[in-house]
């Protein structure tokens, strides 16, 4: 990815069947709850790039939220069986996740807190926007534990590359990546910022993906997002 | 595999067998891998408590390097963590953070890259080191973003707040380890400049221990904040950030309740009557109501206007132990903002089903004893029927 200058697929994702991107909207939603998968690396040893929303390729799709935790069954009980994903697609711009966030959460800072709004409505016709509500309610930040913060982070999916030196405005690494020529080094040299942290332990993700979030809120400050 | 599952008891001892390394410079800290026993195929990694004690493991699918040790090292439950790294010429170690130490006060003054031997030197209790590290790599970092302010900002988060957090929650007691890893999970740290001093809002919850702390973590406390000062040339004060109310979460269970009640709501024409099931469900079944009132909404201003009300009674409610006096106090203001010719219907509506509300029908019925309106008096007997049911 660091040598061509760009983020792109190289082979076809499960879900999809499609050589395509996925990134999260605002939120680094890790994988915190792994009673169901194996602990991998990108849980134990986290690494965020922070994509610029006004520099990006047009996404392909977007959907309310993590579409591989929809694909499997992690939000079944929240959904009528008859529920396809694509039911939930949203409008294929970043515009659509950023209203998403407002309406339920009302703001960014409560977007990131995991805080929704407890009086948000939607149409009690539409099933589908019924269904997103309660899942965004249940995965408030006193969490169930049946849902995790992916049930609430828009998904933005692309299909073109993303081209480092563009839309990548920052990147936030372990020390060790970070300081090497060939990772932190090359970032750099693309004009993106790196924010390294100290990593010792795999043994307790919860606190290095709490120093990740912060870090991306620095982030946002910096950029006046929030 | 995790903690807290059923899945839990399958592996409680095993042996570190080899490093998984997902950098390629050196030195670095690693991820010890575990088996089960030397011809199994999987490997887990070790899960820790707040006292850095084994608690489980978890099943893990690599993706990064793996490089065996030479003599293995014993992991179990209730042991204390074991901690891996490879040195500067590439060889790995694997022990508790006591064996290792010796190991990398060999090398640790030699590490070049500022942050990395500050990260070493804590590790070892290099103190000293630790501090003059830490300093010198919030110099390259204000180089390289050319600007102060953020390099400090970055130094505080990327170091200061987790050490912050670790030792202030110190006063969780054993069984509070789940509201532990939640303040981990949720909380997010403002870090402010003011007057050349540097401000944390912390959560208050966390801050209140201060006052408790052991003289061990009163301390490290002092240590942490002096290596935050040395670092950033700038003073720390620690204050307490006001804490947004979370949503309230609820299982599906009480979502299923909810929506069979919401159907029943959905048939009635009349605004009154809708209310009086919305204030029973509060009153039978706590959880379903409150969680019925988030997602309730209705055309008519008088239901609305008072969902709202009622809304207020429940955020201002510590625990459900006594909804029947707080909402027998709105029940009054209720009344008042009802239409006047529909406030004998709505009196009539809301005495069903609280003969076992008893405060709630004690001012129901004082309301409809002592009223000289038309309206009430037309209906005193019918309500009376009502509260006797």
């Amino acid at each position: 990815m660091i040598s061509a200058g760009r983020i792109e697929a190289f082979e076809a994702c499960e879900v999809l069947q499609e050589r395509v991107t996925y990134a999260f909207y605002g939120r680094a939603a890790f994988r915190g709850k792994n009673e169901f998968t194996p602990t991998t690396l990108s849980s134990l040893f986290p690494s965020v790039l922070i994509l610029d929303p006004l520099r990006v390729p047009h996404p392909k799709y977007v959907f309310p939220f993590d579409s591989g935790a929809f694909m499997h069954g992690m939000m079944d009980p929240y959904l009528h069986p008859y529920m396809p994903l694509f039911d939930f697609l949203l409008a294929p711009d970043l515009t659509s996740a950023a209203k998403l966030v407002s309406a339920v959460f009302g703001t960014n800072e409560g977007f990131l807190r995991n805080v929704p709004l407890t009086n948000f409505d939607v149409p009690p016709a539409n099933f589908e926007a019924d269904s997103y509500k309660k899942m965004a309610l249940a995965n408030g930040q006193t969490a169930s534990g049946l849902l995790d913060d992916r049930a609430s982070t828009p998904e933005i999916i692309f299909s073109d590359p993303i081209d480092l030196r563009t839309s990548v405005l920052a990147a936030i690494l372990p020390d060790t990546l970070a300081i090497d020529p060939r990772i932190g080094g090359a970032l750099r040299s693309q004009n993106i910022e790196v924010y390294e942290y100290v990593w010792t332990s795999s043994s307790r993700p919860a606190e290095n993906h709490f120093v990740v979030r912060n870090l991306i809120q620095t982030v946002y400050k910096n950029q006046g997002w929030l | 595999m995790s903690n807290n599952t059923p899945f839990d008891s399958v592996l409680q001892e095993g042996r570190v067998t080899s490093l998984a390394i997902p950098f390629w410079t050196k030195p670095g800290f690693a991820i010890p891998l575990i088996q089960s026993r030397i011809d199994s195929n999987a490997t887990y990694v070790q899960r820790v408590n707040s006292d850095r004690k084994i608690v489980g493991f978890d099943t893990f699918r690599g993706g990064s390097r793996i490089i065996p040790l030479e003599s293995t090292h014993e992991a179990r439950v209730g042991d204390r963590e074991v901690f891996a790294l490879i040195d500067p010429n590439g060889d790995p170690y694997a022990g508790t953070r006591n064996e290792l130490t010796p190991i990398v006060k060999n090398w640790v003054q030699d590490v070049d890259p500022p942050l990395l031997r500050m990260n070493f030197a804590r590790f070892c209790g290099e103190e000293a080191l630790a501090e003059r590290s830490a300093a010198e790599a919030v110099k390259l970092k204000t180089s390289e973003f050319k600007n102060q302010e953020q390099a400090v900002r970055w130094f505080i988060d990327a170091v200061i707040i987790a050490e912050l957090f670790n030792t202030l929650a110190e006063t969780y007691v054993p069984q509070q380890e789940k509201a532990r890893d939640r303040l981990f999970e949720n909380a997010l740290v403002s870090v402010r400049f003011n007057k050349g001093r540097l401000v944390i809002e912390l959560p208050s919850a966390l801050l209140d221990g201060k006052a408790r702390l052991s003289k061990n973590r009163s301390f490290r406390l002092g240590k942490v904040l002096e290596l935050a000062r040395v670092a950033t040339g700038r003073d720390l004060d620690l204050t307490a950030a006001a804490t947004p109310r979370a949503a309230k979460t609820f299982d599906v269970t009480t979502q299923i309740r909810v929506d069979n009640v919401a159907a029943e709501i959905n048939k009635l024409s009349r605004q009154e009557q809708r209310l009086s099931v919305l204030i029973r469900t509060i009153l039978d079944d706590p959880p379903a109501g409150e969680l019925l009132l988030s997602q309730y909404s209705d055309s008519a201003k008088f239901a609305s206007n008072s969902a709202r009300l009622l809304r207020g009674v429940l955020e201002n409610a510590e625990d459900y132990s006594n909804l029947e006096l707080q909402i027998a106090k709105v029940i009054p203001t209720l009344l008042t903002r009802a239409f006047p010719r529909q406030r004998g219907r709505l009196l009539v509506e809301l005495a069903h089903g609280m003969s076992r509300h008893r405060r709630i029908a004690s001012v129901i019925r004082g309301i409809v004893l002592k009223s000289r309106s038309n309206e009430i008096q037309s209906v005193r007997e019918v309500v009376l029927k009502n509260l006797a049911e």
